[in-house]
């Protein structure tokens, strides 16, 4: 029977002498999900990737992959895994024929036909050094080279970092083309929101070592939207601060005439038993885009730390 | 092993460019002929030299350049994640990458050694000499190196706190490499500090190689976590490997006569009671333990090793009631004296306040209470217990190769040479201690150029050998002790002895293999004659029992190593008593006068110093005239047969 759970983070915490970069974070994707894990600079993304791909031992916590240890059963995770890393670490003096000769020593389920054929559809050299690429063509080698090892498990550490909007639209594509094509499971940092918010299932967001947010991503954009309402209105600031409490009001301000306030925890059940209790008008509700509510979670910090 | 292979072939195509830069060292060394100045030289030798040295030079050089950064670099630049990522262990990483780049070096060596080859196959490696260190050089070093850069590459870039921990190990490292080794060389052990300074560049290999390999294993692509793993491993394994080679050092030297299978006997004590000996264990390797040691109840104690050639071995009294030796010291730099009293129940090494140049003479007097030392011209005769200068003379400028004998407590001879070469003449003086007058008292003419002395007990009479031109007719004489006046002329086989009783006794030849025994008086009176078998190598030796001298031969000179037959014979008799078979020698039969400018022989031992032999296997053995059977003392029990 296939586990329906790929990757399981269970209460993991990674320290770097007395710098605690995640504090307890537990998460599960389940096969075939796009895992969106968001988080400010410094939020301890890269370390919980560092970890799910067994290159660095969690301080403590269990991180498995497969049901197996990221740690101690590092290989065979990655013999179902592909890695693309924040900064493509391909050695520089090596082309991409010398690298697809590696892979197919190395790497089971490699598929050199299929690197070529993406190698050439991004029109990336195949005997130029690495070093010698742009830094959109390194991106691309790093993507061809992850996807080409038919991986069941993607992780993709910002791949879009230092990108220009066309190179990362075209990277989501291919990644979207991908998955559809295969179902495979991806475990996904990044800072490009616009750009996850089409293909991520399950978002969670990491402030401060810590995971505030772990759900699907539809029921996040549901539970989060900004509410507007005139502040003209007879109803004392203090009923409206209390009523809006109940909804999980997370941030809130006042322009002109109008205020706002982006809440959490917002349904028709909840929202119902606010404008009973508290008589405005509220006249607008907007839903939030994923950076909003990212915004909206994280952006109460200086440096994210 | 794939993965190691797959890894290995990366590296080495990764680094391939390198070849040019052997290559182009390839070329140089082919130019080399043409080089102003090396025209005189065949073009082969200059192509072997250069070509060798090119290689080295870069063999060497690419070990450092790809130690340091095979992995350090990749970790800084966080480039390691490539490895990482696929499904490949980090052990396989680590020997992939390093073999690749030994590889590569081997390569580079081999491309920059092409014109020793094209000079007809002249690599240093080729010769059976050097095949040693060409094999150290071109396949030990470039490894070594490239495990140390790695290691300190991957220190110095991560730069956390356990780099205090590494600088210490350095630091340290050597230092207890070399406080292990010290002893064994000091004490000439060249196969136990072989062993020990192998088994130190194994320990230090492999605990380079363990160190990087667990390092990466464990750090992965962390940096810090690398090196702190590096550190551990690395200093962790070298420290149990220094441990338990210093252990083992320790245990090789650790030797003491119950230990001992061989001894080699320095010097014996006048009355036959102590010896000095060397002692080895067949299980030390080669490590021995210089001790004095009781042949009557086997206490000992220990002595300094002997550095070098400067030390001396150990003076007695006449009576050998006293021991001194000079102590641990630097090169030929000056050493303190020490001495004890052997009758002491526990003999105790006293360390003087006397220091002496090893180039200066000792000599000790009858009972071990004046030390004469003579230095630079200048002969001081101390009070040995009290440490208290007796006197002090400068002697003549002109004297050369001075012997001083000290027949009295309160009288000094001294014999010195005099002269050029083969003109010399041999001065006797007299020195009083109490007045510290000295008193030319006879002279000796044309003594050649190094006359050997045989002095009788008292130092009446001495016999001067000296050697003709040719250096193989060796002529003797006796002479008075005290005004040099020649008593007669003699010949013999080999050295004549003088007996206690002031008789002379030597060895002659006579027909075919007969030889004859001659006793007499110094003057040539009351001389009786016997006839002893001849044989291979018949030596006399000194006078066991009163009146009765050793005899040793070989027991067959096809094979010295059934070893030596040795008898006593009576002088006044001519009896033969067989005293054993397959010795290897009789130890202190032949008392040499230690600590003089010249070969001289004293006979003033009591006959219980001849009665020591060693045995076939190494054993002291001590002849027992009441009983005539040989007492094992020390070494290794054999049976033998008297």
């Amino acid at each position: 029977m296939v586990d329906q759970v790929v990757v399981a983070i269970d209460d993991l915490s990674v320290r770097y002498g007395r710098l605690t970069a995640v504090d307890g974070l537990s998460l599960e994707v389940p096969r075939g999900s796009v895992y969106g894990l968001l988080g400010r600079n410094g939020s301890g993304k890269s370390s919980t990737v560092r970890c799910l791909l067994g290159q660095q031992r969690a301080t403590g916590g269990k991180v498995r992959a497969f049901g197996l240890d990221a740690w101690s059963d590092r290989r065979r995770v990655m013999e179902l895994t592909a890695v693309v890393p924040e900064s493509p670490d391909v050695p520089p003096s090596s082309t991409a024929t010398e690298i697809e000769r590696f892979m197919a020593r190395t790497t089971p389920r490699w598929n050199g036909e299929e690197f070529f054929a993406r190698l050439d559809g991004f029109a990336v050299p195949r005997r130029q050094r690495f070093d010698h690429l742009s830094k959109g063509q390194r991106r691309e080698l790093a993507l061809a080279l992850a996807l080409s090892c038919s991986p069941e498990l993607l992780v993709l550490d910002d791949p879009t970092l230092g990108l220009d909007a066309v190179a990362r639209r075209d990277l989501f594509e291919e990644l979207v083309g991908d998955l559809a094509d295969r179902g495979t499971t991806v475990f996904l940092t990044t800072h490009d929101l616009a750009g996850i918010e089409g293909i991520a299932d399950l978002i969670g967001v990491l402030h401060r070592g810590k995971l505030l947010v772990d759900e699907p991503l539809e029921a996040l954009k549901a539970r989060f939207c900004r509410l507007v309402w005139s502040q003209r209105t007879d109803v004392p600031p203090e009923r409206i601060e209390v009523g809006l409490s109940h909804l999980g009001v997370v941030a809130s301000e006042a322009v002109g005439g109008a205020a706002s306030a982006v809440v959490t925890g917002f349904s028709e059940t909840a929202f119902g038993r606010f404008r009973q209790e508290v008589p405005i008008e509220v006249t607008r509700m907007e839903p939030l885009s994923l950076e909003e509510i990212f915004v909206a979670l994280c952006g109460d910090a200086r440096g994210g730390r | 092993m794939a993965g190691t292979v797959s890894i290995l072939a990366r590296e080495f195509s990764a680094r391939r460019e390198v070849l040019l830069v052997a290559t182009a060292a390839a070329v140089i060394a082919l130019l080399m002929p043409l080089m102003p100045g090396l025209g005189g030289y065949r073009t082969d030798d200059v192509w072997t030299v250069a070509s060798n040295t090119l290689a080295l030079a870069v063999g060497w050089g690419l070990a450092v350049l790809f130690g340091a950064t095979v992995f350090g670099r990749d970790l800084s630049e966080g480039r390691l994640g490539f490895y990482f990522a696929r499904p490949v262990s980090g052990l396989a990483v680590w020997w992939g990458r390093m073999l690749g780049a030994y590889l590569l070096i081997l390569a580079s060596e081999t491309v920059a050694l092409l014109p020793s080859f094209f000079g007809g196959i002249r690599v240093i490696a080729s010769s059976t000499d050097w095949g040693w260190p060409a094999a150290v050089a071109y396949l030990v070093m470039p490894l070594v190196l490239l495990l140390l850069a790695h290691a300190v590459g991957v220190m110095v870039r991560a730069r956390t706190a356990w780099l205090v921990i590494d600088v210490i190990g350095f630091a340290v490292f050597p230092v207890v490499a070399w406080t292990s080794l010290r002893p064994l060389l000091v004490m000439s052990a060249e196969k136990a500090s072989w062993v020990v300074v192998s088994a130190f560049a194994v320990a230090l290999f492999f605990s380079l190689a363990a160190g990087g390999a667990v390092g990466l294993a464990t750090g992965r692509v962390d940096l810090s976590r690398t090196h702190r793993a590096l550190s551990l491993a690395l200093w962790g394994t070298l420290a149990l490997c220094t441990l338990c080679i210093a252990g083992y050092s320790h245990w090789l030297r650790d030797i003491g006569p119950p230990e001992f299978d061989d001894v080699d006997v320095v010097s014996v004590a006048p009355d036959g009671r102590w010896v000095e000996v060397f002692g080895y264990s067949r299980m030390r390797l080669d490590t021995r333990r210089r001790c004095l040691i009781s042949t009557v109840d086997n206490r000992w104690f220990s002595l300094p090793e002997r550095w070098d050639a400067y030390s001396m071995d150990v003076l007695y009294s006449g009576d050998g009631s006293i021991a001194l030796w000079l102590g641990k010291g630097v090169g030929d730099g000056p050493r303190t004296v020490w001495w004890a009293n052997l009758q002491d129940q526990n003999p105790l090494p006293r360390q003087t306040s006397l220091v002496v140049p090893t180039s200066s003479y000792l000599t000790l007097s009858e009972d071990g209470d004046r030390l004469a030392i003579l230095d630079s011209g200048t002969l001081s005769v101390i009070d040995l217990p009290d440490e208290r200068l007796v006197t002090a003379i400068r002697l003549s400028a002109d004297l050369d190769g001075v012997t001083v004998l000290f027949p009295s407590e309160e009288i000094l001879r001294l014999f010195a040479r005099v002269g050029h070469r083969d003109e010399q003449s041999l001065l006797i003086l007299e020195v009083q201690v109490a007045t510290g007058k000295v008193v030319q008292t006879g002279t000796i003419e044309n003594v050649g150029d190094r006359p050997a002395l045989i002095v009788d007990r008292n130092v009446d009479h001495l016999i001067v050998r000296t050697r003709s031109e040719d250096g193989v007719t060796v002529r003797s004489r006796i002479c008075d002790a005290t005004d040099g006046s020649l008593i007669r002329r003699i010949s013999a086989n080999g050295l004549p002895l003088f007996l206690r009783d002031g008789r002379l006794v030597s060895l002659h030849s006579g027909d075919s293999r007969a030889m004859y025994l001659v006793v007499e008086s110094v003057t040539g009176e009351n001389r009786m004659t016997y006839p002893v078998d001849g044989g291979s190598e018949v030596i006399l030796r000194g006078e066991a029992i009163p009146n009765g001298v050793l005899l040793s031969r070989l027991e067959d000179p096809a094979d010295r190593e059934l070893g030596r037959r040795i008898d006593l014979v009576d002088v006044d008799s001519g009896e033969v008593r067989a005293i054993g078979r397959h010795l290897r020698r009789a130890v202190g039969s032949l008392p040499w006068q230690r600590g003089t400018a010249a070969f001289v022989i004293w006979y003033r031992n009591d006959p219980r110093a001849s009665r020591l032999f060693m045995g076939q296997t190494g054993a002291l053995l001590r002849w027992d005239p009441e009983s005539g059977d040989l007492v094992h003392v020390i070494g290794r029990e054999e049976a033998h047969s008297s």
